[in-house]
């Protein structure tokens, strides 16, 4: 009898316990590189965001204290720097990035509304207008694979949707949610748009069609002060926590798998990150804006590391 | 069953007790009970009646215990409520930690903590601070007269006095009408929202061109303009006000006011603001710029009309911050805890703009531009003999000039004099590696 109650005792234990080992699972990411731009560019000037073009495997770095754009080869593990580019002068504190398959760029700028564009092939310049307001500064910018441009106006708490032609195709919104500030999103393959709020730490997902289809999180519970969202090649939303210095890793559902990062200066560890940004061979990308650092990470089982 | 206990038969009416040494014990036992109980009754049966045996030799507190207020315990004669009379590990032999013991009994008023807006004093004071917990001459048992209680921590208030135009509860010092001793869902502890507590006693008279405001302004905040004390001007207008609503002159920022018509401005947003001050707009310039791209940015923060506070800040920082910012709010309190003294007073009085200056400051995190990050607005001397900061100390994990924020945490320390790293063993290597 009193053998098999320790023997209960003892798989209970068992059981729980692992699956608290399960929920607290060591983070299948590793640190991998510090992007460095310091011999060539001189270095970043409190970065805001980074975008991967899949096509040309050029990864750009809106490097918004220097008033300019970094491109570095995404081909390799190894980030070679390819040049700068900043308008011949012309851009100022660029802060949302992203480039479609024929080379456009699609440029944020502080202080300037609507979006501009630029094209490097015929070196001219356009600016998107943004309909209606006339007081508009759109921040974070967005691409899918159907060069669909994604462009969050927090001020306006929306999210609008441009087609390959620049035409609008939708205006994303939580309705009668007066104060659903977005601070960034992420689109998946599937055009499924998933935007963070900071404030009340809320992830809204949204079918391809701007229908609220999930959303979840709690600020004090799940975040602090998450700031930026991601999606990997697998669905999974990996979320930075700016005060919490970590990456929370949750499944396509909004159920939590794991994190990984902790405080400090060390490579490898986080200090205030602002942004991530994931490509299709699940590189992870990490700013920290206040101390002028890229970091990438990596999953561990990938060879090339 | 077993020998020698007691043989229970079971009959028509019940248990029977047949063993003959039971019955004896049964018979005996109550017996015996009585008489030892009533020995040690008398052995610890008091010399007198619990107040009086305490007043035998506590004599000077019977006439202080017979002010108009008395607690009722004190009026019950019941010292030993509150106090044990034998030993304790609390002065004045009360039974345990002056808040607890008080709210042993006061149970609602554990719920006061659970409200948005807490008074200091009673968030971390003693309740004994402002009650006396035997007897007074005034209500609620407080320990001087509201006033002057309330004074006492307040003491700018006092100059609030002196104004030419006193609001009347103030002027009487009747704080408590407006607000709550303790806690209320009100900012500033307020017993009602400002436009009721106002419209309580007088309606709207605002007017401007003969037409009343009232229209506009039943669900407006009275306090938004107005000072809920005193002022030198007519209309009791907070100290700081911008001088086109000063001047009456509606018509700089918005469209003619008809009644019963929503009063509109003359251009929307932040854009208002910019058309007189221009040279503001390099702010939305700014790489770190907080809500910039929110159209009401500027009125997040400044009252377009009047306020208690210089630059026209709407609240309290606590309330204009912190109530977004709730993150930052808990670790201040989990480090304030954990260090358990923090002398840094910005921090100590959640005097967020103290440091960060969001838009103005267009700095990683709003701070002040430079190697003191505006520590040293205070701390003067610091750092002039001690480890250099600036550009001739360049933090090797970054590649950065040190600043204060370097090795001091602000919001978040873990260590003594608010340090990221133990000084001791862990702060110097971080970066001095041989």
């Amino acid at each position: 009898m009193r053998r098999s109650l320790v023997i209960l005792i003892a798989m209970l234990c068992v059981f729980f316990g692992s699956t608290e080992i399960m929920a607290k699972q060591r983070a299948p990411v590793k640190f991998f590189m510090s992007l460095n731009a310091k011999e060539e560019a001189g270095g970043f000037d409190q970065p805001y965001s980074l975008f991967l073009n899949e096509h040309n495997k050029q990864l750009i770095v809106s490097d918004t204290g220097k008033n300019r754009l970094l491109f570095f080869d995404a081909r390799q593990d190894d980030f070679k720097f390819l040049e700068e580019f900043d308008a011949n002068g012309a851009m100022f504190h660029p802060v949302g990035v992203v480039q479609d398959h024929h080379g456009k760029l699609y440029v944020t700028e502080r202080g300037k509304n609507g979006v501009t564009i630029y094209d490097r092939n015929t070196n001219s310049k356009d600016v998107l207008a943004l309909e209606g307001i006339s007081d508009n500064i759109p921040t974070n910018l967005a691409m899918d694979m159907k060069g669909n441009l994604y462009v969050l106006e927090r001020g306006y708490k929306r999210i609008l949707v441009f087609d390959p032609e620049l035409q609008l195709k939708s205006q994303i919104s939580v309705s009668g949610q007066t104060s659903t500030y977005f601070s960034d999103m992420a689109v998946d393959k599937n055009g499924r748009i998933y935007a963070l709020e900071t404030l009340s730490g809320k992830i809204y997902v949204f079918d391809s069609q701007g229908k609220l289809i999930n959303k979840f999180g709690k600020i004090g519970k799940d975040f602090d002060f998450p700031t930026s969202i991601a999606l990997d090649p697998h669905g999974n939303i990996y979320v930075v926590d700016q005060h919490k210095h970590k990456v929370l890793v949750f499944n396509s559902q909004g159920v939590f798998q794991w994190e990984f990062g902790q405080f400090g200066w060390k490579e490898g560890s986080l200090y205030f990150p602002t942004y991530i940004f994931i490509d299709s061979s699940n590189r992870i990308f990490i700013l920290e804006r206040y101390i002028n650092r890229i970091q990438i990470f990596a999953p561990i089982y990938r060879k090339t590391l | 069953m077993l020998k020698g206990t007691a043989n229970y038969a079971m009959n028509s009416s019940g248990f029977s007790i047949q063993d003959s040494v039971f019955r004896k014990i049964v018979i005996f036992l109550p017996l015996f009970i009585l008489v030892l109980g009533g020995q040690i009754y008398a052995q610890t049966q008091l010399k007198a009646r619990m107040p009086e045996l305490c007043y035998r030799c506590h004599k000077e507190l019977k006439k202080e215990f017979s002010k108009v207020y008395v607690h009722v315990p004190v009026k019950k004669g019941q010292c030993n409520i509150c106090h044990n009379p034998h030993t304790s590990n609390q002065a004045f032999l009360i039974k345990d930690e002056i808040n607890h013991l008080c709210m042993n009994c006061h149970k609602g008023t554990r719920n006061d903590f659970r409200k948005e807006s807490i008074h200091t004093a009673f968030q971390r004071g003693k309740c004994t601070d402002c009650h006396n917990p035997h007897s007074t001459n005034y209500r609620y048992l407080l320990t001087k007269a509201q006033n002057t209680l309330c004074l006492d921590c307040h003491e700018a208030m006092k100059d609030q006095f002196r104004q030419a135009y006193l609001i009347p509860p103030f002027k009487e010092g009747r704080c408590l009408s407006c607000h709550h001793a303790h806690a209320s869902y009100e900012s500033n502890q307020l017993v009602k929202s400002p436009n009721q507590l106002c419209q309580g006693c007088h309606d709207i008279r605002c007017q401007i061109g003969g037409v009343s405001l009232s229209f506009a302004l039943k669900e407006s905040p009275c306090t938004t303009c107005h000072s809920g004390h005193s002022s030198d001007s007519k209309g009791v207008f907070n100290a700081y006000a911008h001088s086109a609503f000063l001047e009456g002159n509606c018509e700089q920022c918005h469209n003619p006011i008809s009644a019963g018509k929503k009063i509109t401005t003359l251009l929307a947003g932040k854009e208002l603001c910019f058309s007189c001050h221009e040279e503001k707009r390099q702010i939305v310039n700014n790489i770190n710029i907080h809500m910039g791209d929110v159209e009401s940015a500027c009125i997040l923060c400044h009252n377009p009309h009047a306020s208690s506070r210089k630059d026209l800040i709407r609240k309290h920082d606590k309330e204009l911050c912190l109530n977004c910012h709730q993150d930052t709010e808990r670790r201040q309190a989990l480090m304030e805890n954990r260090l358990k003294s923090i002398r840094c007073s910005p921090v100590k009085g959640r005097k967020c703009l103290k440091c960060h200056k969001p838009p103005h400051y267009g700095g990683p995190l709003y701070l002040k531009a430079g190697e003191d990050i505006g520590c040293g607005d205070c701390h003067k001397a610091q750092h002039t003999i001690t480890h250099p900061i600036g550009e001739e100390a360049i933090d090797p994990r970054t590649g950065h000039a040190m600043n204060c924020g370097t090795c001091h945490s602000i919001h978040t320390a873990k260590h003594k004099f608010m340090l990221y790293y133990n000084r001791d063993r862990e702060l110097c290597i971080q970066c001095h590696r041989r």
